[in-house]
């Protein structure tokens, strides 16, 4: 999919936050593109209709609403069907918010990772426990976060 | 990892009310706000909703409000990129990765790689021709590129539903039911 530069100029207004010195953000972000608030409203259900635009919403901090620990849990399990289970096992979890499988490399064997945010430390550390137990999967480590340098939305144009 | 800010923040009940909406979408109308007063109900005005965004931006509760773009479909590429930095370089390490605009997350993390970050480009070419770059400059040389190979889940919903709460809420409205 090829973007014009008006939709460059459209993403460019909604990949940060919509104006918020008004009561009709939309209105001002079409002013902003030279286009009709109309015109904006087609492009973002067309957008979201083929899945370019994933939602409109509020990214929240989750350090300050009480989701305190943040780690990455990562998981040998070179059976693909095997690695299908360990996630659905994870993904039953309310504190794991995203599941991948990414490549392996001699000195990584790790294929699976899940992300937790947790109330407490331990608590991710029972995650884990569980999971391992109920899936036979042992070769696991949990990775803290213990500096955050950056976090932030990607800017695309 | 713990934030400085680590106690719970007071929400009011208008705030979770909000942010249970909110969080999942904000309504793409003329007048958004005052959509999201009539799904609250209770009274609630257009000019409440207004400051009561506002105060969750100020507060840092929300970072952010706009859209979420599906970067692969926009025609970006990312990856999750670890990197195993000496311990009295990763400061520096760390703060030079994050000057580049196509990463987005970065972590300090506990493990021999320690360095953790998220790195996009407009092409694959691209890509590594900034992977290449960030080991010239950072001199660190053990990386690893670990691109998703497969997504089994990715949304963030947190329940604000005034029942959820162990706080309890200073506004004086009551309690609604959970409505998911």
């Amino acid at each position: 999919m090829r973007f014009s530069d008006l939709d460059k100029d459209i993403i460019h207004q909604l990949q940060g936050t919509i104006p918020l010195d008004t009561l009709h953000p939309y209105e001002e972000i079409a002013r902003r593109c030279g286009i009709s608030e109309e015109k904006l409203f087609e492009k973002i259900a067309l957008w979201r209709e083929k899945g370019i635009i994933r939602r409109i919403g509020a990214i929240l901090k989750h350090q300050k609403v009480g989701k305190l620990y943040n780690a990455m849990s990562v998981w040998r399990v070179p059976d693909p069907n095997k690695a299908t289970e360990v996630a659905q096992t994870l993904m039953a979890y309310k504190e794991i918010t995203h599941c991948y499988e990414r490549p392996t490399y001699p000195e990584w064997p790790y294929n699976l990772f899940a992300m937790m945010h947790c109330e407490t430390m331990q608590r991710c550390e029972e995650i884990a426990r569980e999971v391992a137990e109920k899936t036979g999967v042992h070769e696991y480590r949990l990775l803290l976060s213990t500096k955050e340098y950056k976090k932030e939305s990607l800017q695309y144009f | 990892m713990v934030s400085e800010n680590a106690q719970e923040l007071p929400l009011s009940w208008l705030d979770r009310a909000v942010l249970n909406i909110v969080q999942s979408r904000f309504p793409v109308s003329h007048s958004p706000y005052l959509d999201i007063a009539k799904e609250i109900g209770h009274g609630i005005s257009e000019d409440e909703v207004y400051r009561c965004i506002r105060s969750l931006m100020e507060r840092g509760i929300v970072r952010r409000l706009g859209a979420v773009f599906d970067t692969k479909k926009l025609g970006f590429m990312s990856a999750l990129v670890a990197m195993r930095v000496p311990e009295n370089r990763i400061d520096e390490v760390g703060h030079l990765i994050s000057s580049y605009p196509g990463v987005s997350h970065n972590y300090k993390r506990t493990h021999d790689y320690n360095l953790w970050f998220t790195l996009a480009a407009p092409s694959r070419a691209a890509m590594f021709e900034l992977l290449e770059e960030i080991k010239q400059r950072s001199g660190i040389t053990d990386i690893l590129y670990l691109p998703t190979v497969r997504m089994h889940k990715i949304y963030v919903n947190f329940d604000f539903s005034p029942s959820s709460s162990e706080t309890g809420s200073p506004g004086s409205h009551p309690p609604t039911e959970k409505d998911d």
